[in-house]
């Protein structure tokens, strides 16, 4: 059984539709990079997946349980680590209270326990010796490290990740790239929306390109990034390469 | 300077401060319960709920504080709604208060980054959590300082109880200097006791912003 299974799903603002019936899964281990232009629906497709955004049709699953319950969508989000352009650490707490908040508030877990996973997982992600900081005291990579780091905190199933590397500086995107990379050799699922093609090509098992609201093409990397066969992957392709 | 007609009306000075100090502890605390209840009603962002607590604001902001106390205090008997002079005073002091403190809370809030709120989100933090743990202590920090403007404004404003008969510290001055004289013994008095009820908000309010501001760069 998939992991992940999206069925007809469908999402409008207003008149504008933005997902246009949806179908696809996501296998456990799996690594998905979702690529397409820019307002074809690749954030609102993730954004649905943990109820950030309602849907109006459709249904969608992660391990089996439905986000159409409140309370299934509680247990979804629990299962579901998602990761942002914009990093969103909460600015008033320090690193640490970041990685142990939903921690302790959401899974119950005590203090100790709490502290021991998020060390744990700041080292993973090399940033132990900054426990006690605030995230305006960390560069942008810090901070969306840190942001990994407090996803993984939950021990989801899956992880979502959105543009995580588009804030950058140019020279910081490698350091999130890096984490990245290694949690898709952990074994995580992954679904990532990203702009960075060699990423895709690297780690992706598989690549979706999105285009007005629809999947238009779902293949290996080799298939969609090295020969697609559509003109639309072309062209877009062919701009990617141009700039 | 002869303080001798404030020293011999000095039980009656108490009293009025004591009714000054009841007034302006229901404005600080009810009012903010009630802007703070408010504040959290219009988060939900629920449209029909949201014009009621809009027209509220607007409404008792809009008008002054002493047309309120006339209101209620003598107009809503016309209505066969009777309304003694304390209730009067806590209806019409709180509810002009909260509508003041629901707009320093809301825009508290909304200087929350809304992506913040939306990590707490997908991080199955509840709503009352995200509340909580990430908004609140967030949105205080930016709604301190005005927070204490309005406080302080309104502890003025409660002398205005006296249309409504309350022998509140100004109404009680004034009486005190029509009848001795010594007005500038009995204003300074009387302005010394307004500032013990309004220093120790201010001073508060600063050791709670060094405190948040401890808690996050
Ligand atoms: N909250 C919203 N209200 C109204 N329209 C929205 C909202 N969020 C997204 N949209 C619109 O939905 C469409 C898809 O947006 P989405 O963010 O999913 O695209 P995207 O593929 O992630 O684009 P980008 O590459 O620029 O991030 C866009 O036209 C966008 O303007
Ligand atoms: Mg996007």
């Amino acid at each position: 059984m998939p992991l992940l299974t999206m069925n007809n799903v469908h999402k409008r603002f207003g008149a504008l539709t933005v997902l246009n019936g949806i179908n696809m899964s996501v296998e456990a281990g799996q690594v998905a990079a979702v690529i397409g232009p820019s307002g074809s629906g690749k954030s609102t497709l993730l954004r649905v997946i943990n109820g950030l955004e309602p849907i109006e049709k459709g249904t969608i699953e992660v391990d089996g349980v439905s986000t159409a319950s409140l309370q299934g969508l509680r247990e979804v989000r629990k299962q579901v680590g998602m990761v942002f352009q914009q990093f969103n650490l909460f600015s008033h707490l320090t690193v640490g209270g970041n990685v142990m908040l939903a921690q302790r508030l959401v899974l119950r877990r005590d203090k100790s326990e709490a502290e021991k996973r998020a060390r744990e997982l700041l080292a993973r992600v090399g940033l132990e010796e900054k426990w006690g900081s605030y995230p305006s005291q960390l560069s942008g990579g810090q901070q969306q490290r840190v942001a990994i780091a407090r996803a993984l905190a939950m021990d989801p199933r899956i992880m979502l990740f959105d543009e995580a590397t588009s804030a950058l500086d140019p020279e910081l995107v490698g350091e999130v790239l890096g984490v990245m990379r290694s949690l898709a050799e952990s074994g995580m699922t992954m679904l990532v929306v990203t702009h960075e093609m060699n990423f895709a090509r690297e780690v992706a098992d598989r690549v979706l390109f999105m285009d007005k609201g629809s999947v238009l093409a779902d293949g290996t990397p080799e298939d969609i990034l090295v020969r697609p066969t559509d003109p639309r992957i072309q062209q877009f392709m062919r701009r990617l390469t141009e700039h | 300077m002869d303080f001798t007609p404030v020293w011999n009306a000095r039980w009656l000075l108490l009293d009025s401060f004591l009714t000054t100090l009841l007034l302006s502890t229901i404005a600080v605390v009810v009012g903010t319960l009630v802007g703070a209840i408010v504040a959290v009603l219009r988060t939900l962002n629920v449209g029909i709920l949201n014009v009621v607590l809009r027209a509220y604001v607007e409404l008792f902001r809009g008008t002054p504080l002493l047309m309120q106390l006339f209101f209620v205090y003598f107009g809503l008997p016309m209505l066969g709604v009777n309304v003694d002079k304390f209730w009067a005073a806590f209806s019409a002091i709180s509810l002009y208060t909260g509508a003041y403190v629901a707009e320093v809370f809301r825009a508290g809030v909304e200087a929350v980054p809304r992506g913040q709120v939306e990590a707490s989100t997908a991080l199955g933090l509840t709503f009352v959590q995200r509340l909580t743990y990430v908004i609140a202590p967030q949105a205080l920090r930016v709604a301190l300082p005005p927070l204490v403007g309005v406080y302080v404004s309104v502890i003025k404003d409660t002398s205005l109880a006296t249309v409504i008969g309350y022998n509140e510290l100004m109404r009680r001055a004034m009486e005190l200097v029509l009848q001795y004289g010594r007005p500038l013994e009995i204003f300074l008095v009387v302005g010394i006791l307004y500032f013990i009820i309004c220093f120790p908000i201010s001073k508060f309010s600063e050791w709670l912003e060094r405190r948040l501001a401890r808690n996050g760069a």
